[in-house]
Parts: structure tokens; sequence; C-alpha cells
């Protein structure tokens, strides 16, 4: 701990603070994940175990996040990461301009690229959303937050959790319970990523995980044996029935998308997780070979990262739209001391 | 040995690059695959020998022999325990899967590669090697549950385990993967099935196989070979056993394009194995009291949870930690009467 010195708090993240610190030695600036075990029954969280678990053993990639060192620091432990300046849902909210098609383009590389390492050396990050691909001051995007990741086995006779994922990127698989799953889950969030890219909001914008299902029906289709073999097997299927729904052309879905990136978006977007274009083929789509050429980093956009981001960034979807009006307003006793009384 | 082995030859061909996640870049092979035996050996008596240069000042140097422990009584204490962890493992409830016995087996190994037991000692490691395995290996049960499988005071464990788990992930260099056999073993069966048509019936080599790997364990083979070699290993054991011949299948088949020199240094790799597996001298149970009463003189009692000055160090870590907390909350509350005071321009 004595090699850094801390510059400021970046915010809160799943299991612990994140702090924004200098490595003195090397003047590079990092990113300073401090866990605290004091008061966690079980010692180490299975989410930092993992997350030490998938970086230690890959080689740095350009579109992974570094894990640079831990260390313990007392009853925490210390994961120092470079630092990066902000993220994609960022990137999404802030900036003033759309992205126009090469931007989206050179997003959609990157990401590609860094999933397509992540799935060579066998690592599915089930968590692949906006905020977790980071953005770094050089414009590049590195996909980070391994907390999920999990070392995958092709003799597929493990059950994994299927809570999880942020919901609105989570495959429908996993919405209807199943407990077998393979790094197709990723792919679906890269396919939700990508339209939310193209749309500016995203696609399948569920506020539970039944509105969840209806949402990805509505634009899929309802699902059937027929173009989903193996569906009715899923622990939950018997328990929600939709009425039938026809797919809805994705021409209608992402109506200012071109007609290559429409066509990518249909590979990701399908029920059967392996049917699902892979990460390694998806970069060899005619999509990013046709003009507009993906853009170069540097012209991609940079947002500042604006205080207080990360505790923002996660209540951002928490709006509740039921709540009692007096609930949302501001109580002017409360504000009174704080207002400055003219002269 | 040479890196190529690892990488290429020994890989069962209808698996490299699907089930087994690239043991080639692993921190397996760049860190905890050593040389021999005579390496393991050095590395140890150094570890050993550290510890006595640090803890030697208060001793006479014709005591000393009798006062530490010697490197070998370090080796047949850590053999000791971890013929208890085997067992504890194997008698875990619920069942606990083969490859997370052989990865806490591994941490355990690998952790009194550097130091001594006398800093630390090897039931407290053993529990807790057991406990982070489990974990990383995905075999989820929480502490209550781990420690149910205990006799004696298991409020006492599960705090001797929570209190070193930090210090045996930052000894083993934060590497949780461990490449085990028993997979490997698995894609040799495949490979044998699909592949080879000189054995009737493949299954039958099981039985024979798994003993060896059993067997391994009390071995330092997983600090030693790569598991695919020691898979082929317990797999060719097997055959020998079962008297059948897959001379044909590892020059014809696994090898095959292989070049001459490659092919007798895996044959050599083969043979090392067999011979360190098969000639493992037996514990000795009757020195291990002796052993345990010295060590309970000598041991650093820094690292002893049931001593004072390792209550007193924790206890003194929480209480500096409590204050940093209570000065921030402090700073922070400063700050905020500042901010106040400012807009209320006073």
């Amino acid at each position: 701990m004595d090699q850094y010195v801390i510059l400021e708090t970046i915010g809160e993240g799943a299991h612990g603070i994140v702090k924004k610190a200098k490595h003195i030695e090397s003047g590079e600036v990092v990113a300073l994940k401090k866990v605290s075990l004091r008061k966690l029954d079980d010692g180490i969280p299975n989410t930092a175990l993992r997350e030490i678990k998938a970086l230690q053993e890959i080689e740095d990639n350009p579109y992974v996040v570094k894990l640079r060192e831990v260390f313990p620091q007392g009853s925490s432990l210390v994961l120092v990461f470079e630092y990066m300046l902000s993220d994609l849902s960022e990137v999404i909210r802030n900036t003033e301009k759309p992205l126009t098609e090469a931007q989206v383009k050179s997003y959609m590389l990157m990401l590609l690229k860094g999933v397509a390492f992540c799935h060579e050396n066998n690592i599915m990050h089930r968590d692949l959303k906006p905020a977790n691909l980071l953005i770094s001051s050089t414009g590049h995007l590195k996909i980070a937050d391994f907390g999920l990741a999990r070392v995958f086995q092709n003799k597929g006779n493990r059950l994994y959790s299927h809570q999880v994922a942020t919901r609105w990127y989570r495959a429908p698989e996993l919405l209807y319970g199943a407990r077998k799953y393979d790094e197709g889950v990723d792919l679906w969030a890269v396919g939700c990523i990508f339209g939310e890219l193209l749309n500016y909001s995203p696609l399948f914008p569920g506020d539970n995980d039944i509105k969840q299902l209806c949402c990805v029906q509505r634009v899929l289709g309802t699902p059937s044996e027929k173009v989903w073999p193996g569906m009715s097997e899923l622990p939950d299927y018997n328990k929600i029935t939709f009425p039938e729904n026809p797919p809805l052309p994705f021409e209608e879905v992402v109506p200012d998308a071109s007609t290559e990136a429409v066509d990518l978006l249909k590979r990701f977007l399908v029920y059967p997780s392996k049917d699902r274009i892979s990460a390694k083929e998806a970069l060899l789509h005619p999509y990013f070979f046709t003009e507009p050429l993906p853009a170069h980093h540097s012209e991609l956009p940079i947002p500042q990262r604006s205080q207080r981001g990360l505790q923002r960034r996660q209540n951002a979807h928490e709006y509740k739209l039921d709540a009692p009006l007096e609930k949302t307003l501001i109580d002017p006793d409360l504000l009174a001391p704080h207002v400055v009384k003219a002269k | 040995m040479s890196l190529f082995l690892h990488l290429y030859v020994i890989t069962p061909p209808t698996l490299s690059g699907i089930i087994t996640s690239m043991f080639s870049t692993s921190s397996q092979l760049k860190y905890w695959t050593f040389n021999g035996e005579t390496e393991l050996a050095e590395l140890r008596k150094e570890a050993n020998q550290r510890f006595i240069q640090e803890h030697e000042s208060s001793i006479s140097i014709e005591k000393q022999a009798k006062y530490f422990l010697t490197p070998g009584e370090e080796k047949l204490l850590i053999r000791h325990f971890e013929f208890i962890l085997r067992e504890f493992c194997v008698r875990f409830l619920p069942p606990m899967p083969k490859y997370v016995l052989g990865t806490a087996l591994t941490y355990f190994k690998r952790f009194y590669v550097h130091n001594s037991v006398m800093d630390y000692h090897p039931r407290d490691i053993m529990l807790t090697s057991v406990y982070l395995a489990s974990k990383v290996e995905e075999f989820n049960v929480n502490i209550s549950q781990f420690v149910g499988n205990l006799k004696g005071d298991r409020d006492k464990f599960a705090s001797i385990i929570l209190g070193f788990e930090l210090l045996l992930m930052d000894k083993l260099h934060y590497h949780l993967t461990v490449h085990n056999p028993f997979r490997p073993l698995e894609g040799f069966f495949i490979d044998l099935k699909t592949k080879f048509k000189g054995v009737e019936d493949v299954e039958k080599l099981r039985k024979g196989a798994e003993e060896f790997l059993d067997k391994s364990l009390a071995t330092d083979a997983c600090l030693l070979f790569s598991p695919s070699q020691l898979a082929l290993a317990a797999v060719l054991s097997s055959g020998t056993k079962e008297s059948m011949n897959l001379e044909s299948y590892v020059t014809g088949v696994l090898l095959k394009g292989a070049n001459e020199d490659e092919m007798r240094k895996t044959v050599y790799q083969i043979k090392r194995i067999r011979y360190i597996v098969k000639n493992q001298e037996p514990l000795q149970r009757d020195q291990i009291g002796h052993i345990q009463k010295k060590l309970e003189q000598c041991r650093n009692q820094e690292n002893n949870p049931e001593s004072e000055i390792y209550k007193r160090k924790l206890d003194e870590m929480f209480e500096e930690e409590e204050e940093l907390q209570s000065k921030k909350r402090a700073r922070m509350e400063e700050a905020q009467k500042k901010e106040e005071q400012l807009l209320l321009g006073k």
C-alpha cells in the first residue's frame, strides 16, 4: 500500500470502495478496489476470487482490463487495476452528439475482440453490460468486472446459477431458469449492447424478470420448440405462458441501422444459444468491412467521469415509477438550514 | 524440461483447446512447476534455514538442532498432514468432488515450498487450503457447514480458517487456478475409445488409473509434472496391470508425427512419474508425536491463533482500522461543517 498515493474515491462497487491512486514509482494512475473482509461471515467473497482467478490466468489483452496486482492490507484485500476514465454507459448517456456509425463499429470491434479473447481462454463473463465496458483516456474499450466470470468446460455437467447478468442483458435461457448454459449468454449480451448503441436506448428494458421475457418476446416472437429446441425442458418453462406473438422485423427494431448492422444484430439475438454467432466469427462479418469503416480510437468520445459517477450509475435505472408523488418531492424544511438568506 | 513437452506432445488431441483451459500459459506451469525433487528439497531447506536464522538469537548453536525442526522432520510432518487433508476431503459431507481435493492439496504443497511449518502450523494451513479450494472450485459450502465436518471447537476452527485465508492466498501469489490430472484422464479415455483400435474395453483401465492418481497425490508429482503427463502415466500404469499393450497408442496415435527426441523425453518423463509414485516412502507415524511436541516449542507464536501475541496482533490491527475509520469520519464531519458555515455565510 505504501507504493500508492490515494488521489480520490471514485465510487462504491459491489464489494467495496474503489479509489483512484497513483503508483509512486512508475507514476501510473490506477484504480484500487478494496474488499473489506471484516464483516463477511464466509471470508473472501466468491466474486473477488473469481475475478482474481480469471484475470490471473490470462495474458495481457488490450481489450480486457488489466489486474496489475493483488495484496492484503490489514483485514482487507486490495485489487489493483489500470485506471479507466469512464465506461460505455456514460458514453451512451452523456455524449452530446449521437455516435456515428463508424464509432459504433469501433466499439463493437473492441468489444468482440475482448469477448473472443475471453472465450478462447474458456472464460465466460456472464455480466456484460455497458457499465462493465470501461473506456480509457485514449478511447479504448476494455471489458471489466469479472466478478461473475466462470471458467467453463465443455463437458457441461456442472450446474451454474441462473441469477447472473444484469436483467436487460440476460439471455432468454437464463430468464427461463437454465442452470446449464454456455458462453452464448455473453453473445446475447453483446447483441443487446449492440442494439443499445444503434438505438441509443436499451433494447429490452424489462423492469422485472417477467417483463424482461415480454420485452424479448415482443421482438423475437413467442418461442416454440420448433425455433428453440429444448426450451420446454427449461426449469421455468411451464411457469409462464405468453400469448402468441409473431416476431418483429429487426429493421423496425433498429430503424436507423444499416443493412449489415441489422444482419449482424440478428445473428446474436436468437433463442438457441448455440445458433448465436461466435465473437470470433462476428469479427469477420461484412459489417466491419463496409463503409464507413470502424473509427480510429482517437475519434471516439472520452467523457469525463463526473464526480460520484459510480454511485449515480448504480442508481440510474432504479427510478420507481409507482412511488407516491409526495415521496419524490423535496421537503422544504430539510433544505431550510442550507439556504443562504438574502440580506 | 522443454516447454514443448507440456504444450503439445502430451495433450490428448481430441481435447486440446476444447476442454483443457490453457495449461501452456498457466501460472501453474510458469511459477509452480519445478525441475525435480532436488530443487524442491533445496527450496524447502532454504525456508527451514530462513526461519531458524530469524529466530535463533535466543538459543545457543548446540541446542539449535534439538530445538528447531530439521528439514527432514518438516517433510514428515507435512506428509502427515497431507494424509489428514486427503482423509478429511474424502469424508467431507456433502461429498466433495475429486478436483476440490486435488486443488486443496496443491495449495497446501505449494505453500510449504517456500514456508516452514515452524512459521505456520500445517493444521491451520490444511484447513484453510481446503476451504479456499472449495470456494475457488465453486463447491459451495458456507463456513458453518464447512466446520461442521470437524470435531471440537468449531467456532475456533472457523476463526482460524478466516484468519489465514488472506495469508494463504498471498503466499500462493494469488495463483488460484490449479490444473488437476482428473480431466486429462477423462480425455485419454475418450481418445482411446475413439482413435485407438488396440484395446477392447477401455473402461477396464479406469480403476487402475484412478488408483494411480490417488497414489500420486501423496507425492510431489503435482509440483513436477503437467497434469496430462500424470494422467498418461496413470493410463499406462493401469495398462501394464491389465496386461493391455498401449505402446502403439502412444507411438502411433498420441505422439504421431513427433520426432525421436520428443518421443524419448516423453517416455522418460512417464518413467520418472511411475518411479516416484511407486517408490514413495511410507508415513512414519511413530515419529509424528515427537515432532509435534518439538513444534509446539519452536513455532512462531505470532502466527499461532491460540497465543496471546497473535490475539494481541489481531486486536491491534482491528483497532488501527477502527481508528482510521473514526478519523476519516471526523474529517468528513469537519469538512461538512466548514461547507455549511460557508453556505450560511458565517
